[in-house]
């Protein structure tokens, strides 16, 4: 195990740097240039030569005109940044945002903490329900409830979840008024940041988001749930395990469970990175103040480092997802911890 | 009285196209101590019969009618409770797929425990003691490392051998095997063949032995019922079948000519028997295996025979089960 798990942090570090460089690439074809920006104010003042020799000026000591490597690793972290320090990504320094004019960090930290917060929300939410209702139906199989199930599900699956959040607000918001229709807390509210009533305030107003949220991905997972158990006790050691004698609740609930669970594992991620993608459409829907909405909001206005620092969020989020799910794995599947 | 006594037994399943009559009205017998081979092609219902006893079918399957009497208790009418009781405790199976047949995702040790615990009430420390006894009485090398080990670390006569271990934990009466062997290598297979005729030796377990080859059957049982199409178109002592009997259903014939023996001179091709099992829903009128059988007549395909007993201790379900006069006649 130990072997694997060594491996597989070997692995995700590799994956880290070469994806950031491509996003970094990527995101450099934008055609912003920050030197011009800068000077922008200053070009009526300015003779012609003299804007031009203060340009290229700008440009070199901003390091724009140094090599594509040499400013990923300066803006990584790896070697020394033009003030002759450390201070990239790794030292936690996400860049500067040109669209609100302060450090990228204190722009997205108040963002990041409320996606984090209802996606996990969602997911917890989404698997609590869909995995004993996939594992019920499985054993059910063909019998009313589990037609009902299966019906319902391919109707929640192929709604667009904007769709599903307009359908939700109707009746949750303007129906039963139990709900804000949006935003991230109550307008001048008196309360004390990070006191009882502002987590209750949160709560309040991410509730529909996130029943929306785990509403549409209940469809799918449910489906998969079910059709992962139903594989599983239709194998020959489930026939094995009823033939020694083994009570059915020990047949389903150990011997198929377990082996049910590693396809499902493999698919969480998928699910959880699904889970997110959605949310981005859903803070808009709901104008809360997370990344998804950030994120758009940069990249209308080609906030260039802006929108790197969140990609580089979303890149952490799945590779932190994938290495916790091929540790579940490893625990799960003894074929994949212990070799021959 | 007999161990275990089938008598009539129907079963079948339902499917989208009809009514699959997969066993109809099979009969037979498993005395104590003794081996029953049950042969028959791909398809005749072996497998259906057999599970039938521990009602382990596919959702599907149901018993229609039919009576199975184990030590004289009918266990048709027993509750899903009672059937836990006897399941692997008294009745145990092996199965034809070593490779699947192990859950992959837990130990020897945790599998072959199971019954221990289940059936006898062990504490998982003492089932584990049991364990090691157990793959040492199917001869297994380093026990200790074994049951510490996964299916896929084993190769596939480890593997069966981990299944007979599970299988006679509980000391059971009667030991169905389902083509244990088919699906290992001709090595393997001999040994595996060996191992299960020395238990049944030192345990006194009886075993029903369902196979397509009849050589195995040969090399394995004390009786044999031969199966066609859901049926049972021969019961006889082994010795009979394989000695130079009188009597004989024209399919034992043909399964018969069909097993390589040594004295088989290497240019001569083996004859199979030509032709096809039919689907299970689209059955001959008259005797089943007339479209194939190449003594069949006029009456054969509307009328069909009954299983008569043609001498003591065996029936045969033919109209002509008399070899010499069928010959003469064919
Ligand atoms: N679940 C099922 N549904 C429908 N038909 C089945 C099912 N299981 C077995 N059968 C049918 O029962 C017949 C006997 O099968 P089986 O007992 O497995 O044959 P054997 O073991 O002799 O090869 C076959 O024709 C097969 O198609
Ligand atoms: S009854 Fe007729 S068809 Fe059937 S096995 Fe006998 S001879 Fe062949
Ligand atoms: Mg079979």
């Amino acid at each position: 195990m130990g072997k694997y798990v060594l491996k597989r942090l070997v692995y995700i570090v590799i994956v880290f740097f070469v994806i950031s460089f491509l996003m970094y690439a990527l995101y450099n074809l934008i055609p912003t240039d920050p030197a011009r920006a800068q000077l922008e104010p200053m070009r009526q003042q300015l003779k012609p030569e003299e804007y031009i020799r203060m340009y290229k000026q700008l440009r070199k000591e901003m390091g724009l005109d140094d090599h594509l490597v040499i400013r990923y690793a300066r803006w990584m972290g790896i070697i020394k940044g033009l003030k002759g320090k450390f201070d990239g990504l790794l030292q936690g320094n996400f860049g500067y945002s040109q669209t609100f004019k302060k450090p990228v960090v204190q722009q997205i930290s108040e963002p990041m903490k409320n996606t984090i917060f209802i996606n996990i929300f969602a997911t917890i939410a989404a698997l609590g329900i869909t995995l004993p209702l996939g594992v019920y139906c499985a054993v059910h199989k063909g019998k009313k409830f589990d037609t009902t199930v299966q019906t319902m599900s391919i109707l929640g699956y192929s709604l667009p979840i904007f769709i599903i959040s307009l359908i939700f607000m109707y009746f949750f918001v303007v129906r039963w008024g139990i709900f804000p229709l949006m935003g991230s807390k109550t307008p001048n509210a008196t309360y004390e940041p990070g006191s009882w009533e502002a987590f209750v305030d949160k709560v309040y107003h991410i509730a529909l988001p996130v029943i929306v949220m785990t509403f549409a991905s209940l469809g799918g997972m449910t489906r998969y749930v079910r059709s992962s158990m139903i594989e599983a006790l239709g194998t020959d050691y489930i026939r094995t395990a009823r033939a020694k004698g083994l009570r059915e609740k020990v047949v389903i609930y150990s011997h198929a469970w377990r082996n049910a669970l590693l396809p499902i594992i493999t698919s969480i991620l998928a699910w959880f990175l699904g889970i997110f993608g959605g949310s981005v459409i859903i803070e808009n829907t709901f104008s809360l103040n997370g990344m998804g909405k950030l994120y758009w909001t940069g990249l209308n206005t080609l906030d260039f480092e802006l929108v790197l620092a969140i990609q580089m969020f979303y890149t952490v989020v799945s590779l932190i997802g994938s290495l916790l799910i091929d540790l579940s794995y490893g625990i799960v599947d003894p074929r994949v911890r212990v070799n021959k | 009285m007999s161990l275990l006594e089938v008598r009539d037994l129907n079963t079948f399943f339902r499917t989208k196209h009809g009514i699959v009559k997969a066993v109809n009205g099979v009969s037979y017998t498993v005395e104590a101590g003794k081996t029953l081979g049950i042969v028959g092609e791909s398809g005749s219902g072996k497998t259906v019969s057999a599970m039938s006893i521990l009602q382990l079918l596919d959702t599907n399957g149901f018993i229609e009618s039919g009576s199975i009497k184990f030590d004289g208790r009918e266990l048709t009418t027993l509750t899903r409770r009672e059937m836990y009781e006897i399941r692997g405790n008294d009745i145990s199976v092996i199965f034809q797929e070593p490779m699947t047949s192990l859950n992959p995702v837990f130990t020897v040790e945790r599998q072959v425990s199971e019954p221990f615990m289940v059936h006898q009430g062990l504490s998982k420390r003492e089932a584990a003691l049991r364990v090691l006894d157990m793959l040492r009485d199917v001869r297994i090398p380093n026990p200790e490392v074994v049951t510490k080990q996964y299916p896929h670390q084993l190769s596939g006569g480890m593997r069966q051998r981990v299944m007979i271990a599970m299988a006679l934990a509980c000391r059971p009466r009667i030991l169905i095997a389902d083509e244990p062997s088919t699906a290992l290598d001709v090595t393997i297979q001999a040994q595996i063949l060996k191992l299960m005729n020395d238990l049944q030796e030192e345990k006194g377990t009886s075993i029903m032995f369902i196979t397509h080859d009849l050589g195995v059957v040969c090399q394995m049982a004390d009786d044999v019922a031969v199966m066609y199409c859901g049926q049972v178109v021969e019961m006889a002592p082994a010795r009979t079948i394989f000695g130079k009997p009188q009597f004989s259903h024209p399919y034992t014939e043909g399964l018969l000519f069909s097993i390589p023996r040594l004295d088989t001179p290497s240019d001569v091709r083996l004859e199979a028997i030509p032709g096809a099992v039919p689907h299970p829903l689209k059955l001959p009128d008259g005797c089943k295996f007339a479209p194939r059988c190449k003594y069949a007549t006029e009456r054969c395909k509307v009328e069909e025979p009954e299983l008569v007993e043609v001498q003591p201790g065996q029936g045969v379900r033919c109209f002509y089960p008399d070899l010499k006069e069928r010959r003469k006649d064919g």
